[in-house]
C-alpha cells in the first residue's frame, strides 16, 4: 500500500510523508515544508486525527512515532523528559520498574503517543486525582512552522521563567507548532488501591456520591460515571455486575495507604444510599476495567458512518441535567461517560444524521444556557460545518487567531482544523 | 499640558479619592518587595472592570505605559513602574463574588487577599490551596500574574493549577473572558498562558478559582540534622520513596540563628539544618506515614525528629518558617532573596555551591526554602546603604542563579522574572525561544502598553528611559496642594 494512504484524512491524502528519526530531522522536514509552501499535519498514532475540521490543505504528513526515546529520567527527582512519539503505555511500563508512573489514561491510551495526548488535551478518569496532562507537563520543545525549534518550561517541578508555553501548546491540536519533546512530573504509584462500583436507578441518585467524592479529602483517583449502554459495552468484554434497574453506574477508584483506601471506600458506600448495586471489584477485574474505561463513549478515528461523538463541559452538579438531555431522544441510542468530579461528559450517539444534528443542537444549547461548553469530537464534516466545532465562540477567539497568526503566519500547520484560524 | 489633561480625564472616571498624582503620594507606589524602584506618574484605584477598561483607554490615548499593582508584595519588580506612566492598583477590587461549595469554585475580584478566599471558604470545609508566604497580604491578581507558589504547592500545585477562568482587560480596553467554571474550554488555553505572564498580556479583573477540601488531619515533623547535606539527602529520599508530603521546607544554620533569636520556635541553635514536613489528608494511616518519613530522616542521620499533631505545637514549629524572612533583620539590615529551582537530586551540590559563592563575595547567605520542590530561597544578607555591598549582593545573586541553571534548573520558581531577572533570561532561553515569546506578547500587547520592559531582556530604549527616570526620582520631593504644572516630563512616556 502506498505509504501516503495511511495518513488519509476524510478523503484527503498527503503528497509527502516524512518519518523523522530525530528532532533535528523533524525540524528539517518543517523547513522543507516552509520552502515549498506545504501544509503540514503532524501525526502520532492517529487515534484522534478526527478532532477538528478536516484540514483545508494537506501536503505533508509528519509522522513523529519514530521520535520515541526517553531522553532523561531522574527517578530521585520524579521527572522525565521524552521525545513526543513515545507511547504512553511503553513509557509507563518502563516507569513501573521504579514504582513511578505518568498518571494519564486518555482514550486509546494503549496506542496514544505523548505528543498526541498533549496536542488533543483529552484526559481520562485519573484526572480526578492527578490533574490532566496540562498539570503534569513541566517542559516542552516544539518545532514551529518554519522549523525553528523552541522550548518552554524545563525539567523542574516549579518554574515561572517566561511565558508558560507548555500550557499554550497543550490542546492546540497541532495548529501552533509540532511538539517534539516533553518533560513531565511523575507520581509514585499508590501503595494500595481498590475499586468500588455502584449502580443507581437515575443520574440524580448518583450525584450525592459524585459530589461527596469531589469534596473528599482523601482525593479518590477516579470517579467515573457511565450510563447503562456504556456499562453494557464494558460488560460485553469482561465480568461485571449487572442490574436491569440500574441506569447509571459510578466507579470509584481509591489509592494510597491501605487504611486510606478502605476509608474512601467506606465513605463512598455511605454516600450511595440510592444505589441498587454496591460492589467492590476483584483486583484483576478492576485493572482490566480501568485499562478500558477511558475509551468508552469515544469514537475511534475514522468515525463510523452515522455516529457523532461530543463532549460537554458542565459543572459537576449539572451532571444529571446533562444526562437527561443526552438521553432525551429515544431514536438516538447514546453511550455517555463522565468524569464525575469534573463535569466533563463524553458521549457518542448513532442514528440518522438529521436526528443526530437535533441531538447535538440540544446539547449545545444546554451547555450555553448553563455557562458551559460543547464540542464535537468526532463525526461527519457536514455536521461540524453545520453546528460549528464548538460553542460558545467568545471574543477570545480573536486573540487565539492573533496567536495563531504570530506563530504560524502562513497558516500551514493543520490549516482550518480549528475552523476559525 | 498633556499631564493636566490626563489628570482631568482620570479624575472624571475615578473622582478625587480614586487618583493619586502628587509626588509625595506617588512615592508610596514606587516600590514593591524587590530591590527595584520606579515612580508612576499617576495611580488609580478602580472598583470595577469598566473603570479598569476606561483607565486603559485613557492610557492608550496619551501613550502612557500601564503597570498593574496588587498589594506590592512581589519580589521581582513586576509591579514597579520603572517606565513611569499609569499605575492601576487593584486593592479596591476586593469582593469575593461567589463561593460555590457544591462545585468547589470561588469567583473573586483581583484585589482579594489570598487568605481571604480560604477564610470565606472555611465555613464549607474548603480552602484555596496556593499559599505564598505573603498570603495575609498578597492579592489573587498578583498571584495570578506571578503564578505564585508556596510551601504547600508541593502536593497541590501552584496557582496555575487552581485557576479555571479569567476576565481580562486587554491592552486596547476590550474585555474578554477566557476559560470558566467548567473544565477544558475548547481552543487555545489562554487562561494557562495569562497566568504567570506578569501583567504583560492583560489585566485580570475577575478569576474563577478551584477550591479544595480542608485536610482532616495534619501531622508536622521537625527533623534536625547536623549538616545541610544530610537534610537534602533526606529530602531526595523522601521524594524518591514515593511519598509526597504536603510540604517539605528547609532552613539552614544561619536561618535557624535568625529565627530563634527573633522568636523561640524550638529549633536547636546548633543544628546545621532543619526540615519541616507536613503530612496531611485523612487521619487513617497518617501517623504511620509520619513515622515512615521519620525513619527515612533518621536513615540520613537526623539526630532528632519531633512529630507534632496538636495544632498549637504545629503552629509553633511553622511560626519560625513563616517569620523567617522577617527575622533576617536580626542578622543584617537588608536581604536579597533569590528564587532558583534545581532538580531535587541536585540540592546538596547546589547548596554547597551557594555557600562557596557567599564566601567568595564575603557575604552571609541564609537558606530558607521549599526543599520538596527544589525551589531555593537563598537570602543574601547585606546593607543597602552601602553601595559596594549592594553591588556584591546583586552579583552573588546572579551567580547563584547561574549555578541553578547549570544544575538543570531555572531562574525563578515562584517570584517571577520582572525587572530583576529579565537580563538573565538568555541563560535559560535561546534567541528563538525569546522571539516566540515576543510574538505571543505581540498577539495580546502589540504596542507594549502593558508592563513594558518586564520579563524579557531589556532593550536600549528601556534602559535609557529608566536611567532618565532614576535621575528624576533622586530629586527632592516637592509638596504641592494642587495638580502639578503641566509642562513636566511628557517625553518620558514611551
Amino acid at each position: 500500500m502506498d505509504l501516503t494512504m495511511r495518513y488519509t484524512l476524510n478523503d484527503s491524502t498527503p503528497h509527502i510523508v516524512r518519518q523523522p528519526q530525530t528532532v533535528e530531522e523533524a525540524a528539517e522536514a518543517l523547513r522543507e515544508a516552509a520552502r515549498s509552501g506545504w501544509a503540514v499535519v503532524p501525526w502520532g498514532s492517529g487515534t484522534h486525527q478526527g478532532i477538528g475540521h478536516t484540514p483545508a490543505r494537506y501536503d505533508l504528513a509528519l509522522d513523529l512515532t519514530r521520535l520515541s526515546r526517553v531522553l532523561r529520567h531522574r527517578p530521585a527527582n520524579l521527572t522525565i523528559r521524552v521525545e513526543a512519539g513515545i507511547r504512553l503505555a511503553e513509557l509507563n511500563a518502563m516507569l513501573a520498574e521504579h514504582g513511578q508512573w505518568l498518571p494519564l489514561d486518555p482514550p486509546f491510551g494503549d496506542r496514544a503517543t505523548i505528543g498526541g495526548i498533549l496536542a488533543t488535551g483529552l484526559s481520562g478518569p485519573l484526572r480526578a486525582r492527578y490533574g490532566s496532562a496540562r498539570d503534569l507537563l513541566i517542559g516542552i520543545r516544539v518545532a514551529l512552522a518554519d522549523g525553528t525549534l523552541i522550548q518552554g518550561g524545563g525539567e523542574v517541578v516549579k518554574n515561572v521563567a517566561g511565558y508558560d508555553l507548555p500550557k499554550l501548546f497543550h490542546g492546540a491540536l497541532g495548529t501552533l507548532g509540532v511538539i517534539v519533546e516533553a518533560a513531565f512530573k511523575l507520581w509514585p504509584r499508590p501503595k494500595a488501591e481498590a475499586t468500588w462500583v455502584f449502580g443507581f436507578p437515575r443520574a440524580e441518585d448518583a450525584l450525592s456520591l459524585t459530589l461527596s467524592m469531589l469534596r473528599h479529602p482523601g482525593f479518590p483517583m477516579a470517579v467515573e460515571v457511565l450510563n447503562a449502554r456504556a456499562w453494557e459495552a464494558l460488560r460485553a468484554e469482561m465480568e461485571l455486575p449487572a442490574d436491569p434497574g440500574a441506569r447509571v453506574w459510578v466507579l470509584v477508584r481509591a489509592g494510597g495507604w491501605p487504611a486510606q483506601v478502605e476509608r474512601i471506600g467506606r465513605d463512598a458506600v455511605a454516600a450511595s444510599s440510592g444505589a441498587r448495586v454496591k460492589d467492590r471489584l476483584p483486583e484483576e477485574t478492576a485493572s482490566t476495567l480501568w485499562a478500558r474505561v477511558s475509551s468508552v463513549a469515544i469514537l475511534p478515528h475514522p468515525a463510523p458512518p452515522g455516529a457523532l461523538g461530543v463532549r460537554l463541559g458542565l459543572l459537576p452538579a449539572q451532571l444529571a441535567e446533562g444526562a437527561a438531555t443526552l438521553e432525551a431522544l429515544e431514536e438516538i441510542p447514546v453511550l455517555w461517560r463522565a468524569h464525575g468530579t469534573l463535569g466533563l461528559i463524553y458521549a457518542e450517539g448513532r442514528g440518522p444524521m438529521e436526528t443526530l444534528l437535533r441531538w447535538a443542537e440540544n446539547l449545545r444549547s444546554l451547555a450555553l444556557t448553563r455557562g458551559g461548553h460543547f464540542m464535537i469530537l468526532a463525526g461527519p464534516e457536514s455536521v461540524k460545518q453545520a453546528l460549528g466545532l464548538w460553542a460558545p465562540l467568545r471574543p477570545e477567539v480573536e486573540v487565539m487567531r492573533r496567536v495563531k497568526a504570530q506563530l504560524d503566519p502562513e497558516g500551514r500547520l493543520n490549516p482550518g482544523r480549528l475552523g476559525w484560524a | 499640558m498633556k499631564r493636566a489633561r490626563v489628570l482631568q480625564e482620570l479624575l472624571e472616571i475615578f473622582g478625587p479619592r480614586g487618583v493619586l498624582w502628587e509626588d509625595h503620594h506617588l512615592l508610596l507606589y514606587e516600590y514593591d518587595a524587590s530591590i527595584d524602584k520606579g515612580r508612576p506618574d499617576f495611580v488609580v484605584f478602580p472598583t470595577a472592570t469598566e473603570q479598569v477598561a476606561a483607565a486603559v483607554r485613557i492610557a492608550n490615548r496619551y501613550g502612557l505605559p500601564i503597570v498593574v499593582r496588587g498589594a506590592g508584595t512581589g519580589l521581582s519588580g513586576g509591579a514597579v513602574a520603572d517606565q513611569g506612566g499609569l499605575m492601576i492598583v487593584t486593592t479596591r477590587m476586593r469582593r469575593i463574588l461567589e463561593i460555590d461549595p457544591v462545585n468547589l469554585r470561588a469567583v473573586v475580584q483581583p484585589g482579594v487577599v489570598n487568605i481571604a478566599v480560604s477564610q470565606a471558604a472555611a465555613a464549607h470545609g474548603l480552602y484555596y490551596a496556593p499559599d505564598p508566604s505573603s498570603q495575609k497580604a498578597c492579592t489573587i491578581g498578583g498571584n495570578i500574574a506571578e503564578n505564585s507558589g508556596g510551601p504547600h504547592c508541593l502536593a497541590y500545585g501552584v496557582t496555575t493549577n487552581h485557576v479555571l477562568g479569567l476576565e481580562v482587560v486587554l491592552p486596547d480596553g476590550e474585555v474578554i473572558e477566557v476559560g470558566g467554571a467548567a473544565c477544558d474550554w475548547p481552543g487555545y488555553d489562554l487562561t494557562g498562558l495569562i497566568v504567570g505572564s506578569e501583567g504583560t498580556l492583560g489585566i485580570v479583573t475577575k478569576a474563577v478559582l478551584r477550591l479544595m477540601p480542608v485536610p482532616e488531619a495534619v501531622v508536622t515533623l521537625l527533623a534536625v540534622f547536623d549538616t545541610v547535606d544530610q537534610a537534602s539527602e533526606a529530602v531526595s529520599a523522601i521524594i524518591a520513596d514515593g511519598t509526597i508530603p504536603g510540604a517539605i521546607e528547609m532552613m539552614d544554620h544561619t536561618a535557624i540563628q535568625a529565627v530563634e533569636s527573633a522568636k523561640r520556635c524550638g529549633y536547636p541553635m546548633d543544628a546545621g539544618a532543619v526540615l519541616l514536613i507536613d503530612v496531611e489528608g485523612l487521619p487513617e494511616g497518617l501517623e504511620e506515614l509520619a513515622r515512615h518519613i521519620a525513619r527515612l530522616c533518621e536513615h540520613f542521620d537526623a539526630r532528632e525528629v519531633r512529630i507534632a499533631t496538636d495544632p498549637a505545637e504545629r503552629e509553633r514549629l511553622w511560626s519560625g518558617r513563616k517569620g523567617a524572612f522577617g527575622a533576617m533583620g536580626r542578622l543584617a539590615p537588608s536581604y536579597y532573596v533569590q528564587d532558583g529551582v534545581v532538580p531535587r537530586d541536585q540540592l546538596p551540590r547546589v547548596l554547597r555551591r551557594i555557600q562557596e559563592i557567599g564566601q567568595r563575595y564575603g557575604l552571609t547567605i541564609a537558606n530558607v526554602f521549599h526543599a520538596g520542590d527544589g525551589n531555593l530561597h537563598p537570602l543574601i544578607l547585606f546593607d543597602e546603604r552601602d553601595p559596594e555591598l549592594t553591588r556584591r549582593a546583586v552579583e552573588a545573586g546572579a551567580e547563584i542563579i547561574r549555578a541553578c541553571v547549570e544544575a538543570g534548573g531555572t531562574l525563578t520558581g515562584e517570584h517571577g522574572v520582572g525587572l530583576e531577572k529579565r537580563d538573565l533570561m538568555p541563560l535559560l532561553f535561546s534567541p528563538a525561544d525569546l522571539e516566540a515569546m515576543a510574538r505571543i506578547k505581540a498577539a495580546f500587547n502589540p504596542e507594549n502598553r502593558l508592563n513594558p520592559c518586564k520579563m524579557f531582556p531589556s532593550t536600549k530604549m528601556c534602559l535609557e528611559t529608566w536611567s532618565r527616570r532614576k535621575a528624576r526620582m533622586t530629586e527632592p520631593v516637592r509638596y504641592r496642594a494642587a495638580p502639578p504644572p503641566a509642562e513636566m516630563e511628557e517625553e518620558l512616556w514611551i
